[in-house]
């Protein structure tokens, strides 16, 4: 276990190598995967495409450092890379290079909705079997989300736990929680998500990351980990489900507690502010919690605690690279939430919002 | 002449000339020599009076089309009715010149295809004549809650002076028909506006009547069966011959395919693949060929929504168009342009709109469908209650235009809010989707107050789920000394037994009593392939190489023989 998060940590490491922009793009979406909901332009494509860019073989290595992780970003971009890759890859006439490109690629079309069998899965899966396990891994993982079938994900999460591959992993295990949780992989999949922060696994609709979160609930696996995935997967309902069994079990970690509480905030559907309002009664840490989201509602002002967060520090006049410092947030992600701010006060800039604001808590 | 649209087996053109082998050859000699005195008594032994599509069906009414006009008034009011089934208007001008005709004979479906958009029901009702146009008037108003009432009269109605007392109609030929017709109708009307189980069984009676088994009519029946049966739950695979039955020259006439096209439609989104937006493309050409506005409205509402469908996320570019459009038309043609609007862009005041006109409108599967997204994103206890209501008495157990994970929601929401109905355990066992499923089951299961019958549903859906958890709980239940322990006994035996479901197990019985495919469809009131089908997926359960065989492991794995009924 120890191992696989020590790669996974210096796989993370590594992405800022390969050149600043793709650093930007990268911190993007590994945002995106620890349930971040910003959106950008990606710039690796542009770079890529410019007469300026990298070498093949740089370009490649570019590519496919990140490519679990396009399949996060916007439609098409995963069908993207994945042809560029194959057409380097096939100029690069590596054919461990051209398995990955051809996986992606299937990957790439079943997320389009084509059937495993029009995608290709078949021929690459006969492929794979004569590749080493670290290429197998991914393949494997396909077969398991195309049959649906526990036994083939359980292949495939032994696999990616075998090659140190926490994300197949992590994805592999959620599919089995939302399918069939039992005892065992969901408490692997909670510690998992637990300690590496995935919050949005790879090559999971979000649907199947809800019912993923409620398996976990219903197993009694209690953690900030287990809101946030349900919160992450945008399904009112299974949100407020899971949030309910943080909020009603005393014996859940506080800090999870919370996160349910605030998780029930940014739902906004009657039934969830039915139960801030109940809760908010308590006398307890819950309560103020809910009284503190409550009023803001009250207020009229219904930002996001991260929104209120910077447009606190925008106040004090600091610059959206200082606020992204002391925030640890890319200045992309801050001008994101000062726009949202702004769209939601109704003001013309960042200073007649912290006005506005200013004057809404008077 | 422009083929409309492919279909699976080539080219869809409706318009196309037919061969006329299959009309009498006489009739033909006689069309050719121009002899009309032998061509009125040929075609009075091959009429129903209504021109409709019959044994002959194409030929038939292309053949009407070439009629002299004034020569002979049944010449005339046959062409004009085959003018208005192709969407000839001049030629039916012409007709309506050139004789002394009736015009109140033709009223009914030209009158609704050259109405303007925000025309609704026309007012007068009770006279034959209402009541014979009256399923026009439907698609007049789109009062889909006026249809079925209008199908249920139809039952009752004799139309003795206006057909049966036509010298040139075969009374008993038109009787048959008529019955498929109206079995028909009455399953289109319950599915748009009334209970699933009762279109059920006007599908399955309509799949016996019409006397011939080739009538187009009788032929959508099947399909029609199908798709009931997918919508109230059932797990099945239909593959519907609608399309290829469209592309035949005995097939249907351009105006009967696109209205049992429009019929279809509702249904056809619970079919995976592009059988949808494919029918929804054809109902378009045929309404623009026919260049009725209404017709090209309301089948254009249903395209913009197949195609959403092909690509969920993206906001269909000729929505605000048609919203636009709807602004100006009668209250049901607008139920569609703004239920997608709703599913479109999930706000719970578009959604409630749309169920507010579906109420209006008398549509309930419009109803239903806004319900289920409005619990789905934003359960409130009116919209739980309400959908529990609407569910139990319509027996929609996959909504139309909802996908299954969005119903899944629903049932939470609902069960949730402190709801508890059987249809409820069935919603969520429909979507299958195991952690939510026994999420709702347990709640069920849990609550003393809720209706017994939910409870030993939810005891049932822990029986189908198959998880570990499931298992778990069902064994916990099994322990109990009422009613609920009692059924969890029955269930999970059954499910350590064999894995096999109840229907399985009934038709692998009547199987193992030397019945065949059809004679078992007969005792079940299911189709065959249903039954082929079921016996498929037990012999596969079993490991058995084919029925016999099958039906002997169950009675060993059973320890009884066979039950015979």
């Amino acid at each position: 276990m120890a191992h696989a998060l020590a790669r996974e940590a210096q796989s993370l490491g590594d992405f800022g190598e390969p050149g600043k922009e793709s650093a930007a793009d990268m911190e993007y979406l590994i945002d995106l995967a620890m349930g971040s909901s910003a959106e950008m332009e990606l710039r690796i494509p542009l770079r890529i495409a410019a007469p300026t860019g990298p070498s093949p073989l740089g370009s490649w290595e570019l590519i496919f450092h990140a490519i679990p992780f396009y399949a996060l970003g916007r439609e098409g971009l995963l069908q993207w890379a994945a042809e560029l890759g194959q057409r380097t890859a096939v100029g690069l006439g590596s054919p461990r290079a051209q398995l990955q490109a051809q996986t992606w690629r299937v990957a790439a079309w079943m997320l389009e909705g084509r059937s495993p069998h029009a995608a290709g899965l078949p021929g690459l899966l006969a492929e794979a079997q004569r590749a080493a396990p670290g290429l197998r891994v991914v393949p494997l993982l396909l077969r398991g989300i195309a049959s649906h079938r526990p036994e083939d994900l359980h292949a495939a999460e032994q696999i990616a736990r075998q090659v140190g591959n926490v994300w197949a992993q992590v994805s592999a295990l959620t599919w089995l929680v939302a399918l069939d949780p039992q005892p065992v992989t969901a408490r692997w999949l909670h510690r998992l998500i637990e300690t590496t922060g995935w919050r949005r696994p790879i090559l999971v609709p979000a649907t199947v990351a809800a019912d993923a979160a409620l398996g976990l609930a219903a197993a009694g696996k209690r953690g900030v980990s287990t809101v946030e995935l349900a919160a992450v997967a945008g399904r009112a309902n299974v949100t407020v489900e899971v949030a309910m069994r943080h909020i009603d079990d005393a014996a859940a970690p506080r800090q999870a507690r919370i996160a349910a509480v605030e998780a029930l905030g940014k739902l906004g559907t009657t039934h969830s502010r039915e139960i801030l309002h109940r809760v908010s009664r308590r006398a307890d840490e819950l309560g103020a919690v809910a009284r503190r989201i409550v009023t803001s509602r009250a207020t009229g002002t219904t930002l996001s605690e991260r929104e209120l967060e910077v447009l606190n520090l925008a106040r004090h006049g600091l610059t959206n690279r200082d606020i992204a410092e002391s925030l640890s947030l890319s200045p992309h992600t801050i001008a994101r939430h000062l726009s949202n701010a702004r769209a939601k006060l109704g003001a013309a800039n960042r200073t007649e919002a912290a006005v506005k604001f200013e004057e809404m808590k008077v | 002449m422009v083929a409309i649209a492919t279909g699976p087996h080539g080219e869809i053109d409706l318009w196309a000339p037919v061969a006329r082998e299959a009309l009498p050859k006489s009739l033909v000699d006689a069309m050719e020599h121009r002899d009309w005195a032998t061509v009125r008594t040929q075609l009075a032994t091959v009429m129903d009076g209504i021109t409709t599509d019959g044994v002959y069906g194409r030929a038939l009414l292309q053949l009407a089309l070439e009629l002299p006009i004034g020569v002979d008034p049944v010449f005339d009011s046959y062409r004009a009715a085959a003018s208005i089934d192709h969407g000839d208007w001049d030629g039916l001008r012409k007709c309506l010149a050139g004789s002394p005709i009736d015009p109140s004979q033709l009223l009914g479906m030209r009158d609704v295809l050259l109405a303007p958009l925000n025309q609704v029901a026309p007012k007068a009702r009770g006279s034959p004549y209402a009541m014979l146009f009256a399923p026009y008037e439907y698609q007049l108003s789109q009062m889909h809650g006026g249809y079925r009432r209008w199908a249920r009269a139809m039952l009752s109605f004799q139309a003795i002076e206006l057909v049966w007392g036509r010298p040139d109609v075969p009374a008993g030929r038109h009787i048959r028909q008529r019955r498929l017709q109206d079995a028909v109708s009455l399953a289109f009307a319950e599915v748009e506006a009334g209970r699933l189980p009762t279109a059920m069984a006007f599908a399955l009676e309509a799949q016996h009547l019409g006397g011939d088994p080739n009538e187009p009519l009788r032929l959508c029946a099947p399909d029609m069966e199908e798709l009931i049966a997918v919508a109230l739950g059932d797990e099945r695979n239909p593959e519907p011959r609608l399309l290829l039955d469209l592309a035949k020259p005995t097939g249907l006439s351009p105006l009967g395919a696109w209205q049992v096209l429009l019929h279809f439609l509702p249904l056809l989104p619970l079919l995976g693949g592009d059988t949808f937006l494919r029918s929804a493309r054809i109902a378009e050409q045929i309404a623009a060929r026919l260049g009725s506005a209404r017709a090209q409205f309301g089948s254009h509402a249903w395209r913009v929504t197949a195609e959403y469908l092909n690509k969920p996320g993206e906001s269909p570019p000729e929505l605000p168009g048609l919203r636009a459009q709807a602004d100006r038309a009668g209250v049901g043609l607008r139920v569609l342009p703004q239920l997608l609007a709703g599913i479109v862009s999930k706000r719970p005041a578009d959604l409630a709109a749309a169920e507010a006109l579906a109420r209006r409108a008398g549509n309930r599967w419009a109803q239903v469908t806004a319900l289920t997204w409005m619990a789905a994103h934003n359960p409130n206890a009116r919209v739980a209650r309400w959908l529990a209501v609407l569910l139990e008495t319509t027996g929609w157990r996959r909504p139309v235009l909802v996908p299954a994970e969005v119903a899944a929601d629903a049932a939470l929401g609902v069960a949730s809010l402190g709801v508890r109905s059987q249809a409820i355990v069935e919603l969520a066992s429909a979507a299958g989707r195991p952690n939510i499923l026994l999420e709702v089951s347990v709640r069920h299961v849990d609550d003393t107050a809720a209706p017994l019958s939910a409870r030993l549903a939810a005891v049932e859906a822990l029986g189908t789920l198959g998880t570990t958890r499931a298992d778990e709980l069902l064994a916990r239940l099994a322990r109990r000394n009422d009613e609920l322990g009692k059924r969890a006994r029955v269930v999970s035996q059954r499910r350590r037994r064999t894995g096999l479901s109840e229907r399985e197990v009934e038709v692998l019985h009547f199987a193992g009593t030397g019945l065949t495919n059809r004679d078992i469809a007969a005792r079940l009131n299911l189709s065959q392939h249903t039954i082929a089908r079921h016996l498929a997926n037990a012999r596969a359960k079993l490991g058995a190489a084919n029925r016999t065989e099958a039906a002997v492991k169950l009675e060993e794995l059973e320890g009884t023989s066979p039950r015979l009924s």
